[in-house]
């Protein structure tokens, strides 16, 4: 059984904009699966439909055989949600206070709040800068923070929206192995992006959003070629028609 | 990488940090109490301690003054006010001015006052951590059972973790602005709206990502608070203030 399981998903917005059209898909534990498209072709509303941050007017995701709006805050908890704006995510005044934030709300005793934290900042390396304040961190630093926070709550999914939105060469490579590393550890990754060319290499399946639809969904390898004429660009490798490498090597 | 300003939590280790919430709190009461009755020596006094605590934990006053610009134009307005409308002795030199040497004093040590106050505040905001102030405001509101005092707290944790955040959008806001020229055109009120509208839509856009973030981490009322817990050295800290303060009255 798959772990997310998306059935005719329908989605529009109060201003009728169509989000999401039939979306229909299954992913399998562990995977690393890229979800791409333009602009406003649905890939954040989908990611933001796997934690219930938007409800389906038709359609069901059930998370793990259980379907979110029956139990949003277990689907909370086993979705781990990394979002674009890595400075609107924090919300504590400091990195130990914000990774706290998650296990707080999960009303833990304060014992396993702080063996939680501890252990997630050290997954992302961030133990020296624990008592410093989150707005002095560099744009690497949150982007790895967030990922700490959500640790912090166990998830069985995480999910990255655009995560290497305004980042630079290090920032990216950090957050890169950090969600490889996520991966070796048996989480399953959902990466929303359009810019493939960071992360196609490690990528167990592509799915190609367009106007709010799944347009194709399958290996990599299979689709990039023909990726550009949905409006995302080809990575330069393929492009040129080299084999794809990873931004760690 | 965004600036630390005045308006937020900054972690420290100082004996204000340490200190529990619900101490701090008795501690800020009778200090604005203390500053909005007594004369100008005991003022003078508390400014002289509350200047060098901000210096100890790294507030520049510089950049409070800065930050509190547009409450002391309300500080200089309350002064025009108090120097008008109080009745007195014309200054000897300049009797055309309809202000009187009263009036000048009263509206001093009243700006004085408020600006103790509000510094005060800062200083409680600057060592306290939001969740540690709703924390306390629950505890203080639990003898009353018709009082939402989780609601209560979590809306004060969240305005004060707001503030910090308003000024960052503010800044960010009037830099643009600036980087477009805008202070090349003099009429306040087409600069007010120029910058209210970007400066508002941008406002509401954060809370409303910050309440998704939260959302997604299954923000709730009844979530783990801070433990407090009184330690001697709290009552005695505590105890220190009530003593100073007592001094203060008598002088």
């Amino acid at each position: 059984m798959p772990i997310i399981d998306i059935d005719t998903l329908c989605f529009r917005y109060p201003d009728g904009t169509l989000g999401l059209d039939r979306v229909s898909l299954g992913i399998e534990t562990g995977t690393l699966v890229v979800v791409t498209g333009p602009n406003g072709s649905g890939k954040t509303t989908l990611l933001k439909h796997l934690n219930g941050l938007l409800r389906p007017q038709s359609g069901t995701v059930r998370i793990d055989g259980v379907s979110v709006a029956r139990d949003l805050r277990r689907a909370r908890r086993l979705v781990g949600m990394i979002f674009q704006d890595a400075d609107s995510q924090i919300v504590g005044e400091t990195v130990a206070a914000d990774v706290a934030f998650g296990p707080e709300n999960l009303s833990l005793t304060a014992a396993e709040v702080g063996a939680r934290v501890e252990a997630a900042l050290v997954a992302v390396g961030l133990t020296t800068l624990a008592d410093q304040p989150t707005q002095a961190l560099s744009g690497g630093e949150k982007r790895r923070l967030s990922i700490a926070g959500v640790l912090a709550m166990h998830p069985q999914i995480v999910a990255f929206d655009e995560p290497f939105a305004g980042l630079d060469y290090p920032g990216t490579r950090q957050v890169l192995s950090e969600m490889l590393r996520l991966q070796e550890a048996g989480h399953t990754l959902v990466v929303a992006t359009h810019d493939l060319e960071k992360i196609i290499y490690h990528a167990d399946r592509l799915i190609v959003m367009n106007g709010g639809r799944v347009v194709k969904d399958g290996l990599p390898a299979g689709i990039v070629k023909e990726i550009e004429s949905f409006g995302v660009r080809a990575p330069c490798v393929s492009r040129l028609g080299l084999e794809a490498e990873s931004w760690l090597s | 990488m965004a600036q630390l300003n005045a308006f937020g939590y900054r972690p420290g280790r100082s004996a204000l940090h340490g200190l529990d919430v619900r101490f701090k709190f008795g501690a800020l009461f009778m200090l604005m109490l203390t500053a909005m009755n007594c004369g100008t020596l005991p003022l003078a006094v508390m400014s002289l301690i509350s200047a060098s605590v901000a210096r100890r934990l790294g507030l520049s006053l510089r950049g409070i003054f800065a930050e509190l610009r547009y409450f002391l134009l309300l500080l200089v307005l309350v002064f025009a006010a108090r120097a008008l409308s109080t009745p007195g002795a014309p200054l000897p030199d300049m009797p055309w001015l309809p202000v009187s040497r009263e009036g000048m004093q009263a509206g001093a040590v009243t700006v004085w006052r408020l600006f103790l106050v509000v510094f005060f505040g800062l200083l409680f905001v600057a060592t306290t951590r939001a969740a540690a102030i709703k924390a306390a405001v629950v505890w203080f509101l639990r003898p009353f059972p018709r009082l939402p005092a989780q609601r209560i707290g979590t809306m004060l944790g969240l305005v004060l973790r707001f503030i910090p955040l308003v000024f960052l959008q503010a800044g960010a806001t009037l830099d643009a602005q600036r980087a477009r020229g805008i202070e090349s055109r003099r009429n306040p009120f087409y600069r007010l709206t120029c910058f209210a509208i970007p400066f508002l839509r941008r406002l509401f856009l954060s809370a409303d990502r910050f309440t998704e973030a939260m959302e997604a981490r299954c923000y709730t009322e009844t979530r783990t608070d801070p433990l407090l817990s009184a330690r001697p050295r709290d009552w005695w800290i505590l105890g220190g203030v009530a003593g100073t303060v007592g001094l203060l009255w008598l002088m």
